[in-house]
């Protein structure tokens, strides 16, 4: 599939609730995982690859976001239920959206976690999701909670078009 | 005779009471508007109320007309739909409504330029010598017949892959409803044909009982046809919600006691979480995510069994949907 980027998408709407930036999103009622990681990708104006790491490169922590001048990464302990890695990508997701600022801080205790993206230079913006709730992690939180509430709606849709119109 | 009257009109119903009951548990509108219409107009059309409301209106007919109206915008909702589920163009739905507008207009023009006194329920017997009713009764069985035909073969020729098996038993149902449906029609046109020319008729008792027993057989297939994908995913929903409530059960004394901990209650902070047992799914996700959030920090504080009933349950629901992802993605 062919995915455009809007650069300028980043500079539109500062002031964002979690429901407002779920809203934009302008999510059909059930999303497939790659439709949302599609969708949070275009409002981010860039591509965002996810990767599974060993638990020991992030101690402490069930999830990352580091975002670069070309792309974003999210990484997330592979030993960790499918569950909660994927509540832990909608997390991420969610301060993508809620474009919040980031933290240097996290740098340094995590040397491995650069064995994952080819060095550290270009890293304009980290964020971990921690037992340790602020603010800026509740808003991402609550984010993900929506954005799961998308993901794990009902039934799937059906491939049929009939059954799709009349069911 | 009544029986034949009757039927249809509770079945129909009791499918439309269905779906607006699925509407509070997320089901989609889909048929709803044209089975209220086809219900309406098939219940209007009962002998015993045709005469009392039309009475109320005047005594003379004009409910006629309004069951002409209503059951002809619930079948050309209901082809709009097929339009819709075939992809054709928007320029055949158009057309469609086109054609059902320029007949409603044409309906009542020739009604209120006839003159009808009387309620009469076998309207065609009475007066279908007069003109301009045997082209008003004419051109509506004609439209009903097309678009009942147009219906049916949409419906048969459809593709069948992806379907769920209810839908596609009761599709097929549907499909072969048109095609009765449009017997039925035969049989009125030939019935307002030899009323308007005043020929003999042969044997009309009989006809008139067939198109009525066609008419209750088709209307009896569609309500099948709707119920049956209808009552699979009630029973499918039923399922998951006993099986949403049993694990809600279980992990409510596992999240009591993990919210007298320090871990719970930090990981109560995010979780917003709330201790009344409510069978959703927002629910049940909240709780697992939080004793997820616990388990993975500090693993101890939960048994092997409870961690095995935890799997299991993430298992049943990231079943069906996508959220077996992420794959990895580079390392």
């Amino acid at each position: 599939m062919r995915r455009s980027w809007d650069r300028n998408s980043n500079l539109e709407c500062p002031h964002r609730t979690p429901s407002t930036a779920v809203h934009h999103l302008q999510l059909p009622e059930m999303v497939s995982f790659d439709d949302l990681l599609a969708a949070v990708e275009h409002a981010h104006g860039k591509p965002i690859k996810i990767s599974l790491v060993p638990s020991d490169t992030l101690p402490g922590l069930s999830g990352l976001w580091l975002e670069t001048d070309m792309k974003s990464h999210i990484l997330v302990p592979e030993s960790h239920p499918k569950l909660l890695r994927m509540h832990v990508i909608c997390h991420e997701f969610g301060h993508i959206l809620l474009r919040h600022q980031g933290c240097e801080g996290l740098v340094s205790p995590m040397p491995s976690v650069f064995k994952h993206l080819g060095g550290q230079r270009g890293i304009k913006r980290m964020l971990a999701r921690s037992p340790r709730w602020n603010e800026l992690e509740k808003a991402a939180e609550e984010v993900a909670y929506l954005l799961s509430s998308f993901v794990m709606q009902g039934a799937p849709t059906p491939a049929s078009n009939f059954e799709k119109v009349f069911g | 005779m009544s029986l034949l009257q009757l039927l249809p009109s509770l079945v129909l119903w009791a499918v439309v009471l269905t779906r607006i009951v699925g509407l509070r548990f997320g089901w989609k509108p889909g048929i709803l508007t044209a089975m209220i219409l086809v219900a309406t107009g098939t219940t209007l059309n009962i002998d015993a109320v045709y005469t009392s409301v039309d009475y109320w209106l005047g005594n003379r007919n004009v409910l006629n007309l309004v069951v002409h109206v209503v059951l002809g915008l619930g079948m050309t909702e209901l082809s709009r739909l097929v339009v819709a589920a075939t992809g054709a163009s928007r320029t055949r739905w158009r057309l469609l409504v086109l054609a059902g507008v320029v007949m409603a207009g044409a309906q009542a023009a020739l009604l209120l330029a006839a003159h009808t006194p009387g309620s009469a329920t076998n309207f065609t017997d009475v007066f279908a010598a007069d003109p301009s009713i045997a082209w008003y009764q004419g051109l509506f069985f004609a439209w009903i017949g097309l678009i009942t035909a147009y219906t049916g073969v949409e419906c048969l020729r459809r593709t069948r892959v992806g379907e769920s098996e209810s839908f596609r038993i009761g599709f097929d149902i549907i499909a072969a409803s048109c095609f009765v449906g449009v017997m039925a029609v035969a049989i009125k046109l030939l019935l307002v044909a030899q009323e308007a020319t005043k020929s003999v008729a042969h044997q009309p008792e009989v006809l008139y009982v067939g198109y009525r027993s066609l008419i209750a057989l088709t209307l009896v297939g569609f309500s099948i046809g709707f119920a049956l994908p209808a009552y699979q995913r009630a029973r499918q929903q039923t399922t998951a919600r006993v099986r949403r409530r049993d694990a809600i059960e279980r992990l409510q004394p596992i999240v009591t006691r993990l919210l007298k901990t320090d871990a719970g209650q930090r990981a109560r902070e995010a979780a917003a979480l709330s201790l009344h047992p409510r069978s959703t799914k927002e629910q049940l996700y909240r709780w697992i995510i939080f004793v997820d959030d616990i388990r993975v920090e500090n693993p101890d504080l939960l048994s092997a069994d409870e961690s095995k009933f935890l799997d299991d349950i993430e298992a049943s629901i990231a079943e069906p949907g996508p959220i077996n992802v992420p794959a990895p993605v580079g390392n």
